[in-house]
């Protein structure tokens, strides 16, 4: 009898000990901090990492103009971003909250360009998205993975739906629009969200561009 | 005997409350840290657009990002533009949720002038449309944490994105408190 109750209040102890342990962020929290790094991070090591990412990259008559470029990424330590509130190529486009970051890990690359309120017109056709934004996922031995959104778009005052389809194209008065390009290398990706060409080729834009490759 | 038993339930549950009523709201920089992007809009409480892209995380035993915020409810637009990043948090009650704390500028609206701010950023899945934003300023701008989508007259659209850890990217050490990322400011 007293052996039994002994195990009945060792057992009480210790679940009263485990349920302050669970449920005790600042514990937990210190615990993690003694663990060793997870997998997937550290030095770049021998792997070789691109990435890069773009709110709008232009060309017109020759002339490139970026907007919110993140710059290329080089190492795993060392992710890269950029933003603006507002952004515009006179007589081209103008947006807004334009964003792109590019992170890199010992496994895989992430790249993502956003931007808001796009307003542009190419040969005098105006195309107009509440947003746009552009992904590339890159993972060592695997595919790679490209995604873009576009909401609210409209060329030439006609809504238009994506289909989220890769390389959707869309051919308006001339104009060559591409939804959701994705141009895939043996070593990675390109998505670009909205890639638009005038019809004499003067006037190139990309909307929300994201490359990774490792 | 049977008090006694109730008392040995009792005074654990009882510690458990007392301390989880503090730490289980204070929120702490991820370790290892992460990374959390996003951008897209939400309808604001008078029904205007507002627009964000933001990225955060940690780089060189610092705190990195940017954030880029434009309330299409003032004439001209107000627009928030950060200058510098000095918190990166998580929130145990929203594991899902990252906050980025830091200083900048806001133009537009009442002028030009100096604010801290603190974003609240949640990532719930794809396509996004469950995904929530908000944002509070040290002026009293206070827009609180909502969904992005689905767009229409009532909500927003756009994307956010939690990623995973990465030890190379470290914040500071130690990291500082709550109190010092985001001084004064409380989760939107």
């Amino acid at each position: 009898m007293r052996s039994r109750e002994s195990s009945f209040w060792k057992s009480i102890g210790v679940a009263g000990a485990l349920a302050v342990l669970a449920v005790w962020p600042g514990f937990s929290r210190a615990q993690l901090d003694l663990l060793p790094p997870l997998p997937g991070g550290g030095s770049s090591g021998t792997q070789t990492l691109t990435g890069q990412a773009s709110a709008v990259t232009a060309v017109v008559l020759g002339t490139v103009t970026s907007l919110a470029d993140s710059g290329t990424l080089v190492d795993a330590a060392d992710p890269l971003g950029t933003g603006q509130p507002l952004g515009s190529i006179p007589g081209l486009l103008s947006a807004e909250a334009l964003n792109a970051a590019t992170m890199g890990w010992t496994d895989q690359v992430a790249s993502e360009a956003s931007l808001g309120n796009l307003s542009m017109t190419v040969a005098g056709i105006g195309i107009t998205a509440t947003t746009i934004i552009s992904r590339a996922l890159a993972v060592s031995g695997g595919a790679p993975v490209g995604l873009s959104n576009i909401e609210g778009l409209t060329i030439g005052g006609v809504s238009v739906s994506p289909t989220g389809l890769p390389n959707q194209a869309v051919s308006v008065a001339g104009l060559n629009v591409i939804l959701n390009e994705q141009i895939q290398s043996g070593s990675g990706i390109v998505v670009n969200a909205l890639h638009v060409t005038d019809p004499v080729g003067l006037v190139d834009v990309v909307a929300g561009t994201a490359k990774a490759g490792i | 005997m049977r008090r006694t038993i109730y008392m040995l339930f009792a005074i654990p549950l009882m510690l458990v409350g007392t301390l989880t009523s503090g730490p289980a709201s204070a929120h702490f920089v991820p370790a290892p840290c992460d990374f959390i992007t996003g951008g897209g809009w939400v309808i604001g409480d008078s029904g205007q657009f507002i627009n964000f892209g933001a990225h955060g995380g940690c780089k060189n035993g610092a705190f990195w990002g940017h954030v880029n915020v434009l309330d299409h409810g003032y004439n001209p637009p107000a627009h928030l533009r950060s200058t510098s990043i000095t918190g990166y948090l998580m929130d145990p009650a929203f594991p899902n949720a990252r906050d980025i704390c830091g200083e900048g500028v806001v133009d537009g609206g009442a002028g030009s002038f100096t604010v801290r701010f603190r974003v609240r950023m949640e990532d719930n899945g794809e396509p996004g449309g469950s995904d929530r934003f908000g944002l509070h300023l040290s002026n009293g701008y206070d827009l609180t944490t909502r969904e992005l989508g689905p767009p229409g007259p009532n909500g927003g659209g756009g994307n956010i994105q939690l990623h995973k850890q990465n030890p190379s990217t470290t914040g500071p050490s130690p990291a500082p408190t709550e109190d010092q990322m985001c001084p004064g400011l409380s989760t939107p």
